[in-house]
Formats: structure tokens, C-alpha cells, sequence
């Protein structure tokens, strides 16, 4: 189940995993989702909230350290799977695109 | 003195019209009034300087109906919030509200829209439940009033006539509800995909939806008021009991709110206070009721009927009258009808009739159809017969010939007797003479 549910990562997805290669508090994990896309991607606060629920709900992702009511996560073996997967898959698209789009376009 | 920094307004609102409060804020804002605190659907604002303002009222579907107010998990959430530049305003319920005066940096609390549309719809089951559970409890009521019991006791009080307009029509204003909210699942779940947020409605459309659920209130509160208070037929002792059991389940339920908030206890201690503080009030209500209806038995034996009320009598048959115990007779009346019912036997034998009249004549029709479904379901196989009485007049009657119901356009007499040496047309005769003429 977790798995169809996560085989296509959304893009928010995508890099809340990709922040949590590192340990992280969840409140940092905005900043560091926009400097890991430069800007580009940003995560709303209810957005982050409900994902990482759902990540430590599938395993993806656990807590390592409370304090307060601050909480720190950082990513599984089962997530990694799961972002690693999703990156190969990227790189697919994007090679299949320059052997076929290039001279196209 | 009323506090001119202060102002209060009562604004009724659902999960998924969200969008649509927002809208209503955002305004306040900009005549000069900052949401300070919500409680039920009333809205504390505080002066400000009037300004632009973006707000965000928020649903967090993981806090329980049961938890007390700022759980842990509302607090967390709000921290998220906080970080990413919201100011927290106030909570009611799943509902959080933020706001922000720099909406250009700050980003919005969802960036995506498929798990807002989830939270929202998940915090509007339980609305939508409750809708559900109030349709069907006020249709079994309907039904057991005018369907099942007898008709001619909710028909000719007012007390009754009010309490099936005001379920009917709750039921009706229930009902319109969830079909809006099945229209708005299906209409946000075709624009999800293109990844835009569907509201539910915008602040026009809900501000005509509140005035007209106001004037609404209002027009039922007025009616129990007047028809509780100002009801001379109604003695002291009822008027009390009945606002009684209108008010201490409302209180009960404020003390429960308030204690389960003040001390702050798991998630299944305010569960196990929330049901305790309910039965304890179904309790009292029942209580009430049993000492309204002793009270209201009471109230009839003290204020006697007129006696000419009760047209028929056991002595018009020649027949002695019981002289230790005087007939029970009750007397009620409506806006749409009226209604009699005389009982007395003297041990040999006995009349009892209940006349039941209305100047519509659907209202008697609708009665006269329910009175012979009744009987029916009693066994007593009743049959029209042929009389001598004028055409006008439809006479029912069983094959023992014990009930009589003598049907006018606007007047149903439902009659049993246990008389003997009398002629069943000298009784009919009689009966038409007494009542029809």
C-alpha cells in the first residue's frame, strides 16, 4: 500500500525526504527545502505538518529526538529506498528526454 | 457600558466554507477589527487600525472533537505555522486561525491543495454526521407523531403544531446541507485536478445563507417563547419545566466545555466527561418532562373543562351518571384544530368519544385517515355504513358495532360504547344531533 501510495513522489515530497538525509527539527525543514531548490520549491507549514504524519506513519521517516514540543526526524532505510527509487526514475526521464528530444526541439 | 474597542458578532460558518471566513476577516480588517477569539459562532474582534490583512482559518482534521483546547498537537502544529511567519489568532475546534500582514513572504499554510481538500472534507464528516443523525431522529419523531400515535393530540396543540414545523423544517435545512456538501465533494474533486483549491462558497453566498439561518432562529425562538410563556392555557409550573428543559442541557454542556479546557485531561477522560455530562442531562430532561406531564395532568383536573364542552352524555341515553366519580374530560386547542376527548362509564356502561375539528378541512381529512389506519391496526375492521343521516355525513363502524367514527367536512367524531337496549340508529341519531347540528 505504502508503496503505491509513494511511487510517485510530489515534489514537496521529493525534497522533505531529500532534507532528511540530515537529522532535522521540522520547523527547519522549510528553510531547508527552499535552499536545497534554490528558491524554487516552498512548503507550507500545514502541508509539512500533514506529510511528515504521513511518512512516520509509513515508516519513512522517525523521530529521533523531542524536545518540547520540538521534534526531530531524519529518514529510514525504507524512505531512502523510496527517494532513491524516485531519483533513478528521474534520471530515466531525463535521459530518455536527451536522446529523444535533443534535435527535436 | 459597551466597550467601543471591543465588538462581537455571530457569524455561522462550516469547515469547508473557509475560504468564504476568510473572505469575512479579511474585510473586518479593513473596516478596523483584528478576530481576537471565537467561541461557538460568536466572533470577538478588537479595534485596529484598519489595514490589509491575509488570513488563514485553517482545519487541523488530527485534533479530536474530544480534546481539550491547545492540545499538544495543536500546539505543534501552530509552531510549524509561527516559523513560516503566521501569527496565531484562536482556535475553535478543528479550526485554526492565522494571519499575516505580510502576505507577499509569507506562504500559504497549504501548498497543496489535494491535502487540504483531505483535512477538510475528514473535519467535515462529523458536521455532516450530526446533520444526518438530527434528519433521521427528527423523521422518526415526525412519523411516531403524526403517523404512528394519535394524530389529534400534536394536531391540536400548538405546542405540537410548533414542534413539527420546527422538525420538519430542521430536517428540510439538515437535508440541503449535505447535499451541498456532496455537490461541493464532487465540483472540488474535478478541480483538483488542476491542482486549484474548490471553496465552498464565497462570503456573499454565506453571508445570505447566515442572515437567512438568523431570521430562521429567531422566528423559531420567537415562536417557543410565545407559545411557552405568553400561553394563558399554559399554568406557571409547565411554562418552568419546559424553559428548564431547554436550558440545563445548554448548561450542562457550557460546564463540560469549560472544565474539560480548564484541566486538561488525555483525549479519553474528556470522551468519558463529554458522554457522563450528556446522560446526565438527558437525566435532568427526562426528570423535567415526568414532572411536566404530572403537572399538566394536575393543571387539567385543577381548571375543570365546561362540562357543555362534552356534548354527549350518558345521561342523554337515559342512562345514570357515575355520582362518585365526575367524567374525565380534556380540552385542547390549536391554530388548526381543536380537540375533546370525554371518558365516562358508571359500571355498566360507558362512552367515550374524542371530537376532533378544524376549519381546514385537509387538516380533518388528514386525521380521519390517520384515525381509520389506527384502527385497522387494532383489529377493529371497520366499514362504511349506510344511515339515514344526511349525505354529507360518512358514518364507520365495526361488526360489533362498539366504535362509530361520524365524519363531517370539517369535524371526525371517534366514538366507543358499551351501551345496550339502544338502537344503533337511535345512538347515531342522537350522536348527529349532539354534535353535527
Amino acid at each position: 500500500m505504502a508503496r503505491e501510495q509513494f511511487q510517485n513522489l510530489t515534489e514537496p515530497m521529493y525534497y522533505i525526504l531529500m532534507s532528511l538525509l540530515k537529522e532535522r527539527c521540522g520547523v527547519d525543514i522549510m528553510e531547508s527545502v527552499e535552499e536545497i531548490s534554490k528558491g524554487r520549491v516552498r512548503v507550507g507549514p500545514g502541508t509539512l505538518y500533514t506529510l511528515l504524519g504521513k511518512f512516520e506513519k509509513e515508516n519513512m521517516i522517525r523521530e529521533t529526538e523531542v524536545q518540547g514540543r520540538k521534534r526531530s526526524y531524519i529518514i529510514t532505510e525504507k524512505g531512502k529506498e523510496i527517494l532513491l527509487d524516485e531519483y533513478k526514475r528521474l534520471i530515466t526521464m531525463v535521459n530518455d528526454g536527451v536522446v529523444y528530444m535533443e534535435g527535436e526541439v | 457600558m459597551r466597550n467601543k474597542n471591543k465588538k462581537r458578532t455571530f457569524f455561522i460558518y462550516l469547515p469547508y466554507e473557509c475560504t468564504a471566513v476568510e473572505e469575512y476577516l479579511e474585510q473586518m480588517a479593513e473596516k478596523g477589527w483584528l478576530l481576537e477569539s471565537i467561541k461557538g459562532a460568536f466572533l470577538k474582534f478588537k479595534k485596529i487600525e484598519p489595514q490589509r490583512i491575509k488570513y488563514s482559518v485553517d482545519i487541523l482534521s488530527n485534533v479530536s472533537i474530544f480534546d481539550h483546547k491547545d492540545s499538544d498537537v495543536a500546539l505543534e502544529y501552530r509552531e510549524y505555522c509561527q516559523a513560516a511567519g503566521w501569527t496565531y489568532v484562536c482556535q475553535a475546534g478543528k479550526i485554526q486561525i492565522f494571519y499575516t500582514k505580510d502576505d507577499k513572504k509569507t506562504i500559504s499554510i497549504h501548498t497543496d491543495e489535494e491535502e487540504k481538500f483531505k483535512s477538510v472534507f475528514k473535519a467535515s464528516l462529523s458536521n455532516v454526521a450530526m446533520q444526518l443523525f438530527l434528519i433521521f431522529m427528527f423523521m422518526f419523531n415526525l412519523y411516531m407523531q403524526l403517523f404512528l400515535g394519535s394524530t389529534d393530540f400534536a394536531l391540536a396543540s400548538n405546542l405540537g403544531i410548533a414542534s413539527i414545523v420546527a422538525m420538519f423544517s430542521a430536517a428540510t435545512i439538515s437535508g440541503i446541507r449535505i447535499i451541498s456538501f456532496i455537490i461541493w465533494i464532487i465540483k472540488a474533486r474535478s478541480k483538483l485536478k488542476e491542482n486549484r483549491f474548490m471553496p465552498y462558497n464565497n462570503y456573499k453566498q454565506l453571508r445570505i445563507k447566515n442572515i437567512l439561518t438568523k431570521a430562521y432562529t429567531l422566528i423559531m425562538l420567537l415562536t417557543l417563547f410565545s407559545l411557552i410563556v405568553l400561553d394563558k392555557d399554559n399554568s406557571a409550573a409547565f411554562t418552568i419545566s419546559l424553559l428548564g428543559m431547554i436550558c440545563i442541557p445548554t448548561i450542562v454542556a457550557i460546564c463540560a466545555q469549560r472544565f474539560i479546557n480548564k484541566k486538561r485531561y488525555s483525549k479519553n477522560t474528556n470522551m468519558a466527561i463529554t458522554i457522563s455530562s450528556t446522560l446526565v442531562s438527558i437525566y435532568i430532561v427526562l426528570m423535567f418532562t415526568g414532572i411536566v406531564v404530572i403537572w399538566s395532568i394536575n393543571g387539567v383536573r385543577e381548571n375543570k373543562v365546561p362540562k357543555e364542552k362534552a356534548s354527549l352524555t350518558l345521561s342523554d341515553f337515559g342512562y345514570k351518571e357515575n355520582n362518585n366519580e365526575s367524567p374525565y374530560i380534556t380540552f385542547d386547542r390549536s391554530i388548526v384544530a381543536q380537540r375533546i376527548y370525554y371518558s365516562h362509564g358508571n359500571g355498566n356502561e360507558f362512552l367515550n368519544y374524542t371530537i376532533f375539528q378544524s376549519q381546514y378541512p385537509w387538516v380533518s381529512k388528514f386525521y380521519e385517515k390517520r384515525l381509520l389506519v389506527r384502527h385497522r391496526r387494532y383489529g377493529d375492521d371497520l366499514k362504511q355504513e349506510n344511515t339515514k343521516l344526511p349525505r354529507t355525513i360518512k358514518v364507520y363502524s365495526d361488526s360489533e358495532k362498539r366504535f362509530f367514527i361520524i365524519i363531517s367536512e370539517n369535524k371526525v367524531v371517534d366514538i366507543r360504547k358499551d351501551f345496550k337496549n339502544i338502537s344503533d340508529e337511535e345512538f347515531l341519531n342522537k350522536a348527529y344531533e349532539k354534535f353535527f347540528k
